[in-house]
């Protein structure tokens, strides 16, 4: 009895106790920040994997051309290389590097780039629940979702490109659920909808 | 002479794994996804991602078919059907569209195929763009066609833009105005006839202008994602 009264007190305390009120203006600027960190984040990753496999990649190369010396005989044969030859080539690839960047750039500012866009699903009992989708290949391990303690509500921030986006949530690993607030997508495949994601412009 | 052959084949094993190197990681992405499926789907499988690599066809879309049919958990032979198909529509995409065009253009292709968008619509979408990109009016007709215009009407409309020099981003605004509408209760061609119009003749952004169906609380599609909100609201005659 005196835990079922506490059990409603603690309920209506909960109800009644109202949440600092958030600029929209100022809620909006944190979600852009966040999502644009996380393209940073997702960018300075790729970078580093970049610079990785072209080490690896010059590291082989010199491998094979120093084994190859050896073989043959001719150590002088690598070093022969004009040096104008050497030297036009490294930027050139530089260059192609940057144009390709460059391009990619162009595009994203010509779709307007990308758009934060928030999910939320009321899930108290969950224990995990991710978002999946096309943006994210299907991969349940890319976006979680995180659980708000006290309202026991779910969100993610997703920045997505401009256009339409199919997507569901997976709660516990097991449960496939589309998002009740969203236009439902056929699914001719599987035989479970999804739902669509209008994204328009930034 | 034994140590000088070994030489020769570590040489050679390192040269073939430099440009190797970027492939692999695709592999593993692949091996990643195929892991979790019984024996004769992965082999399945694993043909069309080979086959669709030797022919040049973008293997990411596919890898993600197989993801999304194991997180519906759908039956393994489902999968392997989904995989063929959408390896088949890549294909006719691609040749559709030319052997230049890039894995967007193919995917949005065969996303258009999908919807029942034929091979010869895609060809003529291809001679008028030129050497424009494709993905955003293949994207925007595939939307139109699957919102429920007719094929040939969403057609004519995607080439009148791109007479127009319609950019991408309209493009995209125009497909998503579209089913929007279609979602809030308006006849696909009738919002699709005059979102068109809106951009033609007042150069109004398709995603500036609220369509309302009769019975249908305006305020109420605000919040859904991908509604539009704002600009002028035009309400259909009952």
């Amino acid at each position: 009895m005196h835990d079922e009264t506490d059990e409603t007190i603690i309920r209506i305390a909960a109800a009644l106790r109202p949440l600092p009120e958030v600029d929209p203006a100022r809620k909006a600027r944190v979600l852009v920040a966040v999502a644009a960190e996380r393209e940073r984040t997702r960018e300075r990753r790729l970078r580093i994997a970049r610079a990785w496999r072209v080490a690896a990649g010059t590291a082989a190369v010199a491998a094979a051309a120093f084994v190859a010396a050896v073989i043959l005989g001719t150590p002088r044969r690598a070093a022969e290389v004009p040096a104008s030859a050497r030297s036009a080539s490294m930027p050139a690839r530089r260059d192609a590097e940057s144009v390709a960047a460059a391009a990619r750039l162009a595009t994203d500012a010509k779709l307007g780039g990308f758009k934060t866009v928030q999910v939320v699903l009321r899930a108290p009992s969950a224990r995990r629940v991710s978002v999946v989708g096309d943006f994210n290949a299907w991969d349940s391990g890319t976006d979680e979702m995180s659980r708000d303690p006290v309202t026991g509500l779910w969100s993610h921030t997703l920045a997505l490109r401009p256009g339409r986006h199919v997507y569901a949530f997976v709660v516990d690993d097991s449960v496939w659920m589309r998002d009740p607030r969203s236009p439902e997508a056929a699914d001719a495949d599987f035989g479970r909808p999804g739902s669509v994601l209008l994204v328009g412009q930034p | 002479m034994k140590v000088r052959r070994l030489l020769v084949a570590a040489a050679s094993a390192l040269l073939l794994l430099t440009p190797a190197t970027a492939w692999a990681q695709q592999v593993a992405y692949a091996a990643s996804a195929v892991a979790e499926l019984d024996s004769a789907t992965r082999a399945a499988v694993d043909r069309e991602l080979g086959r669709a690599r030797s022919r040049g066809l973008p293997v990411q879309p596919l890898v993600a078919k197989v993801r999304e049919g194991q997180v519906k958990r759908a039956a393994p032979e489902r999968i392997r059907t989904a995989v063929s198909a959408l390896a088949a529509r890549l294909d006719s995409a691609r040749a559709a569209l030319g052997p230049t065009s890039n894995a967007g253009e193919i995917v949005a292709g065969a996303d258009a195929i999908a919807t029942g968008v034929g091979m010869s619509t895609l060809r003529s979408v291809r001679a008028a763009a030129g050497v424009r990109d494709l993905s955003a009016p293949l994207g925007a007709l595939a939307q139109l066609v699957a919102s429920g215009v007719p094929a040939r009407r969403a057609t004519a409309m995607i080439l009148e833009l791109l007479k127009r020099d319609t950019g991408p981003r309209d493009l995209l605004a125009f497909g998503n105005a579209v089913e929007s509408d279609v979602g809030a209760g308006v006849p696909a061609e009738e919002s699709a006839v005059f979102r068109l119009r809106a951009i033609e003749s007042q150069g109004i952004g398709a995603d500036r202008l609220t369509v309302t169906a009769p019975g249908v609380d305006p305020t109420a599609l605000s919040g859904r994602p991908g509604a539009n909100t704002g600009g002028t609201t035009v309400k259909r005659k009952p």
